[in-house]
This record gives C-alpha cells, structure tokens and sequence, in this order.
C-alpha cells in the first residue's frame, strides 16, 4: 500500500464520520478541526476507524498525528506492518 | 462513613477550606450572609460585573492577574482585574454608543477569548443581558436561539460568520449590530459587520456600572427540554451571590489562587465557573484557547502550578484512555482540588484520580436552571466515589415522588429512587423561561422546583444519579434535545420521520443516536445514510448531529401517533420494553 492509496482510504473513512466535509476544499496540510466543524469526538472516531482499517495500534499520545489529513497518512505509512 | 469515600487531599500549610466542616456549616449558612459577604453592605445595588472585576481593584487587587489565556502554540496572553475593568467600560460605552439600550441582549460565538471575558462583563456592567452562545453549534440551532432571544448584538469571528451566520442573518430581524473579533489584522470585513477592536480602541475607558438590582436579568443561557424549541433560562444579577459563595464553599477558591476551568463558555459552567464566580474571588484564570489534549493539559497543570481544577466526565475519560504513564510525566504538587462537573462521574473516574494524581476528583451536580452548584463532594473530608454529594449549605434539596392525589412529597426512607427537588429561594435560580411564563410554572409542584433527574439519597445525605426522567440527552456534558435534531433531520427531502435517543457511550456518557424512516420510494443505502448525517451535522454542527443513523422502516408510534423514544432506547439497549399497550407499528 503506498501513500496515495493511504490517502484515498484516509478521506473515505474521514468523510463517513463527517460527510458535511467538502473534500474538494480539504487542505491536507492544515488541521481538520482548523477547516471543518470537527470536534474532539469526532477526532477520536477517526482514530479508533484509522486503527480498524489499518489493524495498526494508535495510543492515544499518537492522536495528535492525525490531526491533519497529510501527517496522518505519514503516520499509517510509517506504522504499517511489514508487507501490508 | 460508605465504603467508597475516598480521603481528599489536605489544606496546604497556611491554607484552611472555606467549608471545614459541614454539619457546622449547613446550620450557620444563611443567604442574607452571603451577600452581604460579597458587597460588605446593604446597597441595594448589585450588579455582577461590578462584583467580579470592579470589586478587586476598589480592594487594591487591580495588579493581580484576572486571567491567563494560553493560545495553540503556547504564547501566554495575561490579563490584570485593572485592564480587564478597563475593557469592560470601554464595551460598555461602545454598547451606549452603537444605541444598543439598557435590558437589551448582546451575544457572543467565540472560544475562550479575551474578548469574551470583556463583552461578558463589558454587557452587564451596561445593565444589557449577557447571551453566550455554544461555537460547536451549527447555523440551525443558532438561528433559533438568536431568534428566541431578541439578539441585538452578535460578537463572533468572521470564520464563525462566514460558516452559520451569514446565511440566516437576513432572518434576524431582531439583530442591529454583528461586531467581529479580527483572527489577523489583515483580515476582511464580512458585509454587514463591524470591527470589534476599532469600536473599543475609540471609547472612553470610564464608565459608571449600571444600578441594577438583584431581580434584574442578566444572563441568558439556553438549554435543551424534550419537546419543542430550546429554554432561554434567564438569571439575575442575584445569580453572582450564589455563584461566588460556591465557587468558596465547594471549588474552596483562595485570593491568588491559580484556577482552571475547562468548560466551554457557550455553556452556563463555562460563564458561571469560567468566568464570575472565580473572578469574585480574585484567583487566576488559566484559559486554554485549545482543544482538549491530554500533553497539553497534563503540561498546563504542571507548569501554571494549578491548584484548582474544575473539568468533566468526558475529558476525565479521555485522560484515563489515554493512561497513566502520561500523567506521571510531570508533577503536581500546587494542585489540591479536582472537581467535576456536566454529568455524574462515575467511581471508577473517581478512584482514577488517586492513581493518577494522588487525590480524587470531587463530583458536583447543578444545571442551567440552577444557576450555581446544588449537591457536592466538598475539599474537606471525604468523598464518596461514584455520588454526586451533599447539598450545598442554603440548599434545601430532597428526593420528591408523585402522589396519587397529584402532589409531591419528600421522600424520607433512604436509597429510595425519585426526582431531585430544591426548595425554591436561593438566589441564582432561574427567574425564568424566556417568553415562556407556563413552562417556568410547569417546573414548579407544591413548593419544589422540580430538576428532572432521578437519584436517591442515602442515609448520609449522599445522592446518587440514576438517569433522566424525560428523554433529554447528555453528551459531552451538553443537553442535547431529540426534537432539535429530529426537526433537522426532517428538513432532509427523504426522511419522513424521525426519531433521536441517546445511547451509552464510554467516553461522552451518551450519543446521540438517529432512527429515520424514509419517504415512500426512497430506498435506504450507504449513499443516502452519509448524505443524512452530512446534512444534519451542517444544520445542527458536530456536537448537536447524530454519530449514528439507522434506518427504520416504521417507527413505533403509540396510537395518537407519537413516536415512543423510550421503545426505542429499550429495543437499542435490551431492556424491558415495558407496557406496549398503546403502541401501534414496527412488531
């Protein structure tokens, strides 16, 4: 998996928690909570779906890391098992 | 003493609790005190932003820091009780010049600025009534609240205008003035608005506090029933002798003291504990300008040497998620007092707090309509995990049933479950519902007011949650009403019908959970679920909208046709589903 598939996995599963978010006006770069109405509850269903998804562990000290569409996928791409 | 009481810490060397003993203090508690306690006279005057800035700088405590805001990159914002007087009578003045008049509402949609803290203060200081409004809320909700409360006057950012503002304005028909508080100096003006900053720049910073008297209105704060549109519970200027004697009877605050608050200011605790009550007692604010982050907080604690803290369930178990080894990188040893509040905390919360922090959190419980805390563990003795406490000195709180010649009555025999009641007459209960004289009436049965959640007490005086006697949901610590959302949802051109119940959530108490029967010919799929839910969280905003929406193909209705949200939560849940006599529908 690279990290453009990351990515398009990444906005699936983002825009099923919140699909009032317009993905077509998303800025990767900047935090998600910064763009959108996206609250901490939302923040933490993201983390608990990117860790599903991705059958990685993310410890809450991570949850920062997925703040913004761009360092989370970093963060799947730097924590995925061998071979996945 | 019960099995779960649980030690709190002991006063520091020098310090002695505001309430040391409690039996001593219920029996020589009276509310004439107290306010003479807070203004040292008989003035027949009081006015609440008088009582928590003007106040300090009359002692000689203007150099004192009011408040610390603390913004994402960590850059501290410092504000003395004699600068934010100053800023709260240059609002003042920009209120009088602007033609807003004495008794009319100014609102605010902002985080935790300081420009809250001066149009907060700013407004009743003018005599104008004080409107806060929840930032998370999406352009529906606040539409109606704006509507309800004849809003003269919105305070926002031009973010937050641009995204649910803009688009309802032309409805408020009410609102003269939108004045925006610039995120950068280069930023435009949306139509319409006014610079915030450029108006306070040009007033006068001297302005003689309005003589309001106890009855007056002063705050307005919205709150969610199970039917119909959204309370507007006023209170008055009164509300701040009850707030400044809790913020010293059970949050024990000391002159100088540093405290923390995490509430949102949309909400009554943010306003009545983020703002008055420990103004009156001249601590130091720290106000976090972010989101919850358990580094952050941890860091915040340590290096603003908190020794106060009043947060909630939600975000105690958020920090217990995210584990121990966390809190134990850093050290505490300035902090003596951690309270919850915004839904019961439950003991395992309770007991965490000692393994984390080597002292418990100390459950409190009140509501808007209260307008201070009612029932409490205190900082001295003991507390009970798992409790919400004791009744606050001057509370007259029991646990009351029904009768069957339709009256109330206390209930005397302990651990016996019925609806928490207060004794009408302290000051910060609520003067009203706006616009709603019936429903204020309503809340009242035989000399109680009647709170709408079921507890019993136990033979030490010590209540016990059980849940709420209507369907009202608490999330997060907000009240969150099914109607609101299920009228949202209902704009959506499929649905037909809708119904909204909380379910439990380990981490925000309950969610909020959406049925939805679709319109003849609409088939239900993914596709539409995510469109519904899209549409719901754009009118209604994150913290209001359903995490989860099912489909329904009948929604159990009882035979006149309302839909039975109790079947629901029992079907969701598993539980008994009790008489179904009346119930036509889904088999």
């Amino acid at each position: 998996m690279d990290i453009r598939d990351i990515r398009t996995r990444l906005l699936e599963l983002l825009t099923t928690i919140a699909p009032d978010i317009d993905a077509a006006h998303l800025n990767p770069q900047r935090a998600l909570r910064d763009q959108f109405d996206f609250d901490s509850m939302d923040a933490l269903h993201f983390a608990t779906a990117v860790s599903e998804a991705f059958g990685i562990d993310i410890p809450e000290r991570d949850y920062a890391s997925l703040a913004s569409l761009e360092s989370a996928a970093q963060f799947v791409l730097s924590h995925l098992p061998a071979g996945a | 003493m019960s099995e779960h009481s649980i030690a709190s810490r002991a006063a520091p060397p020098g310090l002695s609790h505001h309430l040391a003993d409690y039996a001593a203090a219920r029996r020589s508690f009276t509310w004439e005190h107290a306010r003479l306690a807070l203004t040292g006279g008989s003035d027949p005057r009081l006015n609440i932003a008088y009582e928590a800035v003007d106040r300090q700088v009359q002692r000689g405590c203007g150099v004192w820091l009011a408040a610390r805001f603390i913004d994402r990159a960590g850059v501290r914002v410092d504000l003395t009780y004699s600068q934010l007087q100053r800023s709260c009578a240059r609002f003042a003045n920009v209120l009088g010049a602007l033609g807003i008049g004495r008794g009319a509402a100014v609102a605010t949609l902002l985080g935790r600025t300081p420009e809250l803290f001066t149009v907060a203060l700013g407004a009743l200081k003018a005599g104008n009534v004080f409107c806060p409004l929840f930032s998370a809320f999406g352009p529906e909700p606040l539409k109606t609240r704006l509507m309800l409360g004849h809003i003269q006057v919105l305070v926002t950012t031009a973010t937050f205008y641009r995204r649910k503002v803009e688009g309802i304005r032309a409805l408020l028909g009410e609102l003269r003035q939108v004045l925006i508080v610039r995120e950068d100096a280069n930023e435009a003006l949306p139509a319409g608005t006014t610079d915030f900053a450029e108006l306070l720049r040009e007033a006068s910073e001297l302005f003689q506090t309005a003589a309001t008297r106890d009855t007056d209105v002063a705050l307005l704060h919205f709150t969610s029933g199970t039917t119909g549109m959204p309370k507007g519970v006023t209170l008055t200027h009164a509300a701040v002798i009850a707030q400044h004697a809790t913020s010293e009877l059970v949050l024990d605050l000391h002159p100088q003291e540093v405290y923390w608050c995490t509430a949102d200011p949309g909400w009554v605790t943010g306003i009545a504990y983020g703002l008055i009550g420990p103004l009156t007692c001249a601590v130091t604010m720290i106000v976090d300008r972010e989101e919850f982050d358990p580094q952050r907080w941890y860091q915040i604690l340590a290096e603003e040497h908190v020794n106060v803290w009043y947060t909630a369930p939600t975000a105690i178990r958020m920090l217990m998620k995210a584990g121990t080894e966390l809190t134990r990188a850093h050290q505490y040893p300035h902090l003596r007092l951690m309270a919850s509040v915004g839904e019961p905390l439950n003991a395992e919360a309770v007991i965490w707090g000692v393994q984390a922090f080597g002292q418990p959190f100390h459950d409190t419980w009140w509501q808007t309509e209260t307008g201070a805390i009612m029932i409490a563990n205190f900082a001295a003795g003991e507390v009970v995990a798992g409790s919400m406490g004791r009744a606050v000195p001057g509370i007259d709180a029991a646990v009351v049933r029904r009768t069957a010649a339709g009256g109330i009555e206390a209930i005397d025999s302990p651990d016996e479950v019925g609806e928490i009641a207060l004794r009408p007459g302290w000051p910060s209960m609520f003067s009203g519902y706006l616009d709603n004289p019936e429903r204020y009436r309503a809340s009242f049965h035989d000399g109680w007011y009647l709170a709408g959640d079921l507890a019993r007490r136990d033979r030490e005086g010590y209540f016990w949650f059980i849940g709420r006697a209507d369907d009202v949901i608490k999330s997060s610590g907000h009240l969150i009403s099914p109607f609101e959302v299920e009228s949202a949802l209902m704009q959506h051109p499929a649905v037909a019908q809708a119904a909204v119940i909380g379910i439990p959530d380990p981490i925000a108490g309950q969610a909020v959970k959406a049925f939805v029967e679709l319109k003849s010919g609409v088939a239900p799929d993914e596709a539409l679920r995510l469109k519904i839910l899209g549409h719901a969280r754009h009118l209604l905003g994150a913290a209001v909208a359903p995490r989860e929406i099912a489909f329904s193909q009948a929604l159990p209705r009882t035979r006149s046709g309302k839909i039975m949200r109790r079947l629901l939560r029992a079907r969701e849940l598993g539980l008994p589903e009790g008489d179904l006599s009346t119930l036509e529908g889904e088999p």
